[in-house]
């Protein structure tokens, strides 16, 4: 089931290339990470791939998973689940990589499943939950999209991967010390 | 603002660009060294200056850029003022010209941004108005005399009677003399061009001969290209296609102004002339600079008698042959509606029989044409340097592929005896097409070192050092973008030289130098590298001062006599880094020397210091030959590949417990022939899963990167290969120790050691 659903996304997604930015503005892809479902904005996503063999990059986060090769592309993959500080959990056969373009950056996330392509209107969309931060981490979501009975969290990818002080400051705390120059 | 222009224009406006920026690069090099040598060979240089300049004035005037072309033409009247000897050639004179060539530079770039140059009338003024100033200082003068004199021998011989002078100068030899200011390969190049510019008006003829285009446009296209070949042989001293140039542009020019019909026969000359052309260009000769012909193999030279048969009109011919008078064929040419043939012998100026040894004498010459046009061969093309880029990135693509065919899982253990060897004859090829991609973008290093004798002149005048500056190895070639990487260290190691390597006059006296201080910029080849140094005979690196500095800044801790040589002269790479006492206008503030070591690092390239107190410096930066494409060997820790430069690896080994001391702190040390070396085990520095940590366990690799020696301690060895580097996402930043990726043979990614930062993470 998930791989025909993940091909007639695919599809979707492809199909979407060539229409016009203003096509896909309220269009979003939607993916499961533990029981909540998320979407980013489908203008970002270039393919849905399977999970692929990662090789790990030292000096990373642990949800900088490490890279994959994309078709002679060598692509860095996040843990959605884990940057968003959830218990991590073994990957299986559902398990995804949603290959995006930020910034001319290719950058896949692997989340748990994933789920279809849906337009949200404007007006069917809240503000994030004004919620005072706990860990004073940042937070990465821009709305919370509501479908029938069901809300949906919208993700700010952007600000995901943009975010790189604690990226940055995970690489000096685990590989900085022994290169500082004498 | 920006003028809007139609596609055409742009183009042309876009190749006056380069050239103008080409033209003024060439007459700088001229210029610095006419500075430098006297006599004729002086005049040589300035004369070639001059040329330069009229062609740029003669492409800005065409193209209604008046501002440059009046400061073109002040600059001409400078200079043929120095080449008559009416002013004496010194700095300040050659200053001028060199920044006038400098407005002229920016003049340009106001041309390239908005197609125009009309913001640039008050720069021209005053470019106009130094040189004014100059040569009303002159010696001798009489008012605005010299400008009108300088530019009368020219437009002299551009206003001649076309014909006339043709027929004067066509006497000339059909060759160009080498000289030190023009190269086989520049001569080259010009024919090149010119065969393509021939080429080029032959299909505007013939399309104007199909009504295609309107006639006018037509002809002023012609005009252009004729135009520019004539500046070019001008400019080589190839008098003879500058007069068939100068004929045909007569021609072109009187049906411009509409005094000429372009009708049949019009059309019919132009062509028979654009052969004639053809015919000169492809049979002209190289003289070397002893007078020999230069015969380069690509050129087949046609016999003598022929390269000097070049085509002439028919009306000529008949005047040479004493036929006709001049002026009747002048007659003949204004009623011209018919072959002038026909009506020469219709008017009874000539016999029906002279006109036809005539045009049997112009169909000899016109064989010798036919046959040049095979003669022709296209030696260089231009070419989009993001196709280049593009094709590099294919080609490494393809290595990578191929490498996956052959260690595919579907072959493994099968006997491929006919199938290897028809890989390993695919796999020579596409080495070839490797290879043969990688010279594709290599250049000599001349421009760079060109640009480097201007900007060594124009420091040595501001700190009033005088400057004996030589270079050689101009001939190396480097990687295009390599080359650029390169630019910028050159510059701040040349202004340090200058500024702090260079003693002033009184203490290089007191030393017994000679008062000019020597600066040598020397490349070559050496092993896989390119070595670039410079080397200066000044004070020398002071590491007293150097330790003092470093330590007021923090940049070193402990007993500074503990630290040897080598590591003091490289703590004048840290950023931030000056000992300058005074900083100077260009120099001193401590930027720069970082730059020469990030720019290398950014092209894996390393720099060497060596100095001697009292007695010079010399910089050499090693830069590695091909910086895509690395010779490694791959192995495995835990589940992840990783690539060592194959240079960098000394040996591999098992070793047994008893070579394995660990110290107080848990660290291990290897003996390895009474060697004891420091061990970092692979897995453990970039925590890599099920990475094997005990010694016993793996595989001791002995690596060395800038004198240090360590070992690795890996899993496995999986093989030897040809890696095509890949840089990592700039998601990831810099990582210590990986200085890109690599995708193996199998699809998986190989992360690539930069083994002396590796070693930098462990060890101090």
């Amino acid at each position: 089931m998930a791989d025909t659903a993940r091909a007639a996304l695919h599809d979707e997604a492809m199909l979407l290339d060539d229409d016009n930015e203003d096509t896909q503005a309220n269009k979003y892809l939607f993916f499961r990470i533990g029981k909540e479902s998320y979407g980013i904005g489908i203008r970002y996503i270039i393919e849905i791939i399977e999970l692929q063999r990662i090789s790990e990059v030292p000096d990373m986060p642990p949800y900088v998973k490490g890279v994959i090769n994309l078709r002679g592309k060598v692509i860095p993959v996040v843990d959605l689940r884990l940057r968003f500080d959830m218990e991590e959990r073994a990957y299986d056969d559902r398990t995804c990589i949603v290959v995006t373009e930020i910034d001319r950056v290719l950058i896949g996330f692997i989340v748990d499943t994933v789920e279809e392509v849906m337009e949200i209107p404007e007006d069917r969309i809240e503000p994030p939950p004004r919620f005072k931060s706990v860990s004073g981490g940042e937070r990465y979501i821009s709305g919370m999209g509501k479908v029938g009975d069901t809300v949906k969290i919208l993700i700010d990818v952007e600000r995901v991967v943009q975010d790189r002080g604690a990226l940055e400051a995970a690489a000096l705390a685990s590989g900085g010390a022994g290169s500082a120059p004498a | 603002m920006k003028k809007t222009v139609d596609a055409e224009t742009k183009e042309v406006i876009e190749s006056f660009v380069a050239e103008g920026y080409e033209r003024l690069d060439d007459a700088e090099v001229q210029l610095q060294r006419a500075e430098c040598v006297d006599g004729s060979e002086g005049v040589a240089c300035l004369n070639s200056v001059f040329r330069l300049f009229h062609s740029v004035k003669g492409s800005a005037g065409f193209l209604g850029f008046n501002n440059i072309k009046l400061l073109t033409h002040e600059a001409e009247t400078l200079l043929d003022a120095l080449i008559k000897g009416r002013l004496p050639v010194d700095q300040a004179v050659i200053d001028l010209i060199l920044k006038t060539a400098d407005s002229l530079r920016e003049m340009i770039a106001l041309v390239e941004r908005e197609y125009s140059d009309e913001e640039a009338g008050e720069a021209a003024r005053k470019g106009a108005e130094a040189i004014g100033t100059m040569l009303g200082t002159a010696p001798g003068d009489v008012g605005a005399a010299p400008q009108a004199e300088a530019a009368r021998p020219l437009e002299q011989t551009e206003k001649a009677e076309p014909i006339a002078a043709a027929q004067v100068e066509v006497e000339e030899r059909n060759v160009v003399a080498l000289s030190e200011l023009v190269t086989v390969e520049m001569v080259e190049r010009f024919f090149a061009e010119s065969a393509d510019l021939v080429d080029e008006a032959e299909r505007r003829v013939l399309a104007l001969s199909r009504g295609e285009l309107a006639g006018r446009d037509a002809v002023n296209e012609l005009f252009r290209a004729i135009h520019t070949i004539k500046g070019n042989a001008g400019f080589f001293g190839h008098a003879r296609l500058e007069a068939l140039c100068m004929d045909l542009e007569g021609m072109l020019d009187r049906a411009r102004r509409g005094e000429a019909l372009v009708n049949e026969a019009f059309i019919n000359g132009v062509i028979a002339r654009l052969d004639g052309l053809r015919a000169t260009i492809a049979g002209a000769v190289i003289l070397d600079r002893e007078g020999k012909p230069h015969a380069p193999e690509s050129r087949v030279l046609s016999p003598p008698a022929r390269a000097e048969a070049a085509y002439k009109p028919l009306g000529e011919i008949l005047v040479d042959l004493g036929v006709v008078r001049e002026e009747e064929v002048k007659r003949a040419l204004d009623v011209q509606e018919r072959p002038l043939g026909e009506i020469l012998v219709e008017s009874g100026a000539a016999a029906r029989e002279d006109v036809e040894k005539a045009l049997e004498l112009q169909r000899c010459a016109g064989g010798g044409a036919e046959r040049a046009v095979e003669e022709i061969q296209r030696k260089e093309i231009r070419v989009d340097t993001a196709k280049l880029d593009r094709l590099f990135e294919l080609v490494g693509e393809l290595i990578t592929a191929e490498a996956m065919v052959l260690n595919s899982p579907d072959l493994a253990g099968l006997k491929l005896d006919h199938f290897t060897k028809a890989f390993n004859s695919l796999n020579k090829i596409s080495r070839d097409i490797q290879e043969t991609a990688m010279m594709i973008r290599m250049i000599p290093l001349e421009g760079l070192f060109h640009k480097m004798t201007r900007l060594v002149r124009d420091l040595s005048r501001k700190f009033d050092k005088p400057v004996d500056f030589r270079y050689s190895g101009q001939d190396t070639e480097m990687d295009k973008n390599v080359i650029e990487q390169v630019s910028d260290p050159l510059v701040h190691i040349l202004r340090n030289a200058i500024d702090h390597g260079l003693e002033p006059a009184a203490e290089r006296a007191a030393r017994g130098k000679p008062a000019s201080g020597a600066i040598r910029l020397e490349a070559k080849y050496e092993g896989s590298e390119i070595w670039i140094s410079v080397r200066d005979d000044g004070a020398g690196l002071d590491r007293e001062a150097i330790v003092s500095k470093a330590l007021e800044k923090g940049l070193i801790q402990g007993d500074p006599a503990l630290l040897c040589d080598e590591d003091v002269w490289k703590l004048i790479f840290e950023p931030g880094f000056s000992t300058a006492k005074v900083v100077t206008e260009v120099s001193g503030r401590g930027v720069g020397m970082d730059v020469v070591k990030k720019n290398l690092e950014r092209i894996r390239g390393r720099v060497d210091i060596k100095t001697e107190r009292g007695k010079g410096t010399e910089f050499i930066l090693k830069i590695p030959l091909t910086m895509a494409i690395i010779d490694g060997i791959t192995v495995r820790a835990g589940r992840n590949f990783y690539s060592i430069p194959l240079g960098d690896i000394l040996e591999f080994l098992k070793v047994h417990n008893g070579q394995i001391t660990r110290t107080e702190r848990g660290e291990e040390t290897v003996n390895i022939r009474g060697s004891i070396l420091p061990l970092i085990k692979l897995g453990e520095l970039f925590a890599v899963p099920d990475a094997i940590l005990e010694p016993e366990a793996g595989i001791v690799m002995v690596v060395q990167n800038a004198g240090v020696r360590a070992c690795l301690l890996i899993d496995e060895v999986v093989g030897n290969q040809q890696i095509v580097v890949k840089s990592l996402s700039e998601f990831f930043g810099k990582i210590e120790g990986i200085s890109g990726c690599s995708i193996l043979g199998d699809g998986s990614v190989s992360f690539i050691i930069d083994t002396g930062r590796l070693i930098a993470r462990r060890l101090d």
